[in-house]
């Protein structure tokens, strides 16, 4: 233990002022997007038992949407285009999990094979019309405030600050609607005890919908929030999940506040790497962490019960 | 014990259609000399290979490996180098390709032990991504984006290929079906009900799953190494998650669990791919989306249809009859 | 020479005590009963022996061999095999196939090439426990008390020297509780020690000679089913007199 506290002094000394700062605004706005995306994975999965392989599709529709309806608004002449257009792509993309979750999903989602297959066809099925209709170069929408800010010394885009806020509001809201509305509770119950939650009376069908439609509302806005500045292409959908997934389990599956811990410990670790070795790196982070978390953590967080 | 009754070469009790689907496959060349569809059943019968190999672990587990393209990516890139690189001969490059992957398989199943549902999906989806990446960064071995071209084929004459590729198909079913009927399968399925009860029952559970996992990766190698040996390159293509998914639905659809399911979904539809490509500009949406409505209305895949196992006949035609079991 | 010893075996999940110290002795051949109010612990140490937890302290000798720490399958092998009390049923497989499983074991396959004049013939086993005519039947068609019955058999296809049985009669019928009282008896006479949780005392105390009683985790009395019956704490503890500040009902 002694010697890493040595090497992690040595590289945070070795970094520089300046780097540190980029580090740290950075990371922390690749956390506060990434802990959007991966809340409404972990809470789909502790509600209905879905592991929604299709999670990540609903992020890159966030972001294709937002696209869409920006270039239909912007004809149509209404104002507050951007805005605007954001907001429809979250509610539709929210709409669309709902409708996928009650035609597709509900009848046999006991099995979780099916759900798994099924929401990665649809993932594959999604990704492929998206290559149809847009090519497989990226698509791109304004930002919601040009131009950038010079922090410290550290060009941060303007828009990229916009997701800190966007994080702050979120996360207690949600927390807020979980702890203190009847629906949020209903979600909370479900979602540590399901049975228990059928004996009291909750309606866990109704329960996984309005869970279906939030959660994707959640990666759907990250994705429209990420659309002005990140490359929109038909492959954006992969990643993401597998991001969302380490962070799930790294945090607990069950747990929101450590899916939000490990948000940010996993854009961190991303942006040091990217500093420090290189950028091709960053990408593998995510899944050595699944497979050494899997692979090595103790036999309690997995499915393997008994001995 | 004693020895099971049930020998493999039983012809009474293998399935019909499994049977017809090879006949048909390799009485083909002989009744048509149209190049391209040779091509085409050659390629499906590749996938045949690569859905029952992944049928063998997950159908018989139920634990869902989305990772397939590990082994035939793996395999694949390794053979190309082999030969690229070092000018083996595509016999021993694939040999080679195949045991690793056989052994890797062996790895993989023991790392993952432990791990299931959800767990274990992603852990072989990690395991396939960090390959695939790595495929990338190494891109002095392998091509980076390019891939590897210019690999030795695998025999001086298309046909001839295509019946090498077929006879590895024949080879591959019955071992598999062997498999699956023999105490390994039975074991694979106790394990897939409860693996406790097969623990208490004095059944090193351990050993039978990375078995599987052996055979499923070592089958898959074959294949993936044949394949780029056929095709005289090797691509990113075959370590995609895109290879992966599709085994998975090719197996699916057809059955899991059954080896004869694989075999015809994968046929069936690689030539449902092709017929497809007179649309071509929208033929990979339709093709997938026709994929997403199969499962649908076939979760388990058309073999297990309840339908199917309540109707004696249709039952008899597609999964053939299971053996007596009974000791001697 | 003892089959089984069991030496202050203690277990606890969290706070929860739900072994403390427990010891006792089963000699080759013998019967022992263990009862005990709901949540006792009885099939925790049902777990502990068949090397399915692990004892936080204690010793588990089977023919002096500790077998702590030991994976579940290896304590089959070495001749200890166990029953389940919730039914776990082989879906997805053939009665035929689901019994056949044991005796793909090692016990199982030494058993039979040792013992040519003991093979134990599937059918027969199963005709004896009342499954005759369901050797092919898909274990998902099966009734709840069809399915206890085939865990009884596919227990003894391992051909254990010790059998513990958890709850064996729970959910079957008269008729088929003295069939499985018979089967038992039998068993016994030919040397398998076996060791019995029920509740149904009935039928447990008209078999065994010996029997151990456990509450809240604790051995509390121990002897023949009328020294234990009379016992005062035994007593006690069935009329569900609470002990104050402890959860377990």
């Amino acid at each position: 233990m002694c010697q890493n506290q040595k090497a992690f002094r040595k590289t945070i000394y070795l970094l520089g002022h300046k780097k540190k700062m980029d580090v740290l605004i950075i990371g922390t706005i690749r956390g506060s997007l990434y802990s959007l995306i991966a809340i409404g994975f972990v809470l789909i999965f502790s509600v209905g038992g879905i592991l929604n392989l299709a999670h990540g599709t609903f992020y890159m529709l966030g972001a294709y949407l937002t696209f869409i309806f920006y270039h239909l608004v912007l004809h149509s002449g209404a104002g507050g285009t951007l805005v605007l257009s954001m907001v429809l792509a979250v509610a539709s993309v929210a709409a669309l999990a709902c409708l996928v979750y009650y035609l597709l999903l509900r009848k046999k989602i006991e099995s979780l094979i099916y759900t798994m297959v099924m929401t990665l066809a649809l993932a594959l099925f999604v990704s492929e019309i998206m290559s149809l209709l847009f090519g497989v170069s990226g698509s791109s929408v304004p930002s919601l405030i040009e131009g950038h800010l010079v922090i410290s010394g550290v060009k941060i885009i303007n828009h990229q600050l916009i997701l800190l806020p966007i994080a702050a509001l979120i996360l207690p809201g949600l927390w807020i609607f979980l702890k203190k509305t009847k629906m949020g509770q209903s979600i909370d119950a479900v979602s540590q005890h399901r049975t228990g939650a059928l004996l009291m009376g909750v309606s866990v069908e109704k329960v996984t919908l309005v869970t279906s439609g939030l959660s994707s509302g959640l990666a759907a806005l990250a994705g429209a929030l990420i659309a002005p500045v990140s490359a929109v292409v038909p492959e954006m959908w992969l990643f993401p999940l597998i991001k969302a997934f380490a962070i799930a389990i790294l945090g607990g599956m069950g747990s929101l506040t450590g899916s939000i811990i490990a948000s940010f410990l996993l854009g961190y670790a991303e942006v040091l790497t990217s500093f420090l070795i290189s950028e091709q790196l960053t990408e593998m982070i995510s899944l050595v962490v699944i497979v050494f978390v899997l692979i090595f953590k103790p036999a309690g967080i997995m499915g393997y019960k008994s001995s | 014990m004693g020895k099971l009754k049930n020998l493999p070469f039983n012809l009474s009790q293998q399935s019909p259609l499994g049977l017809m689907i090879l006949v048909a496959l390799g009485a083909f060349p002989l009744f048509s000399r149209n190049l391209l569809y040779v091509e085409i059943l050659k390629v499906a019968a590749l996938y045949a290979i690569f859905a029952m190999s992944w049928d063998i672990l997950t159908g018989y587990t139920h634990e869902v490996n989305f990772g397939f393209a590990f082994f035939v990516g793996g395999a694949g890139y390794m053979s190309g180098a082999l030969n690229s690189f070092l000018s083996f001969s595509p016999a021993l490059c694939i040999s080679l390709s195949a045991l690793a992957a056989g052994l890797s398989g062996v790895l993989i199943g023991y790392l993952t032990l432990r791990l299931k549902g959800p767990y274990f999906s992603m852990a072989t989806l990690a395991f396939a991504g960090i390959l695939y990446k790595l495929a990338f960064i190494f891109y002095k071995f392998t091509g980076g984006e390019e891939g590897l071209s210019g690999l030795h084929s695998l025999t001086p004459s298309p046909i001839t290929d295509f019946y090498l590729i077929w006879a590895i198909t024949v080879v591959a079913y019955f071992w598999l079906i062997f498999y699956a009927r023999s105490k390994h399968g039975i074991i694979l399925k106790a394990i897939r009900a409860d693996e406790d009860v097969a623990q208490s029952s004095g059944i090193n559970t351990a050993y039978y799953k990375v078995e599987a996992f052996a055979l499923s990766g070592f089958l898959a190698g074959i294949g993936g190494a044949v394949f780029s040996h056929a095709q005289m390159n090797v691509g990113p293509t075959m370590l995609s998650g895109a290879l992966s998914v599709l085994v998975v639905l090719l197996a699916m659809i057809g059955g899991m669990g059954t080896i004869v399911g694989p075999l015809a979904g994968a046929i069936f539809l690689s030539i449902l791919n092709e017929a497809l490509r007179v649309v071509e500009a929208y033929r990979i949406v339709i093709y997938t989306g026709l994929l997403i409505v199969f499962i649908y209305l076939a979760p388990e895949g058309f073999m297990n249809l309840a339908f199917v196992k309540r109707t004696p006949w249709l039952k008899r035609f597609l999964l053939g009859k299971e053996g007596s079991h009974e000791p001697s | 020479m003892s089959l089984l010893e069991v030496h202050h075996l203690s277990k606890a999940f969290g706070g929860l005590q739900a072994l403390r110290d427990i010891h006792f002795t089963v000699n080759p051949g013998e019967m022992l009963g263990i009862i005990g109010p709901n949540g006792a612990g009885k099939t925790t140490l049902f777990n502990i022996l068949s090397g399915f937890y692990v004892p936080d302290s204690g010793a588990v000798l089977l023919d002096g061999q500790d077998i702590r720490g030991k994976k579940p399958y290896q304590i089959v092998n070495l001749g200890l095999t166990r029953t389940w009390q919730l039914v776990k049923p082989s879906l997805g497989m053939t009665v035929m196939e689901a019994v056949i499983v044991p005796s793909f074991s090692s016990r199982a396959r030494e058993q039979s090439s040792t013992n040519p004049g003991q093979r134990n013939d599937i059918r027969s086993i199963l005709a004896r426990i009342g499954l005759g005519d369901k050797l092919g039947e898909e274990v998902d068609n099966l009734t709840q008390s069809e399915l206890r019955l085939l865990d009884i058999c596919r227990a003894m296809m391992t051909h254990p020297r010790i059998l513990l049985l958890d709850e064996p009669f729970s959910g079957l019928s008269h008729k088929e509780s003295v069939n499985v009282s018979q089967m038992i008896l039998e068993l016994n006479a030919r040397e398998l020690t076996v060791v019995i949780i029920e509740h149904r005392l009935k039928e447990l105390m008209k078999l065994i000679k010996k029997v151990m009683v456990i509450h809240f985790g604790e051995k509390i009395a121990e002897g023949s089913p009328t020294e234990v019956v009379q016992n005062p704490q035994v007593i006690q503890a069935y009329l569900g007199e609470r002990r104050p500040g402890v959860g377990m009902a």
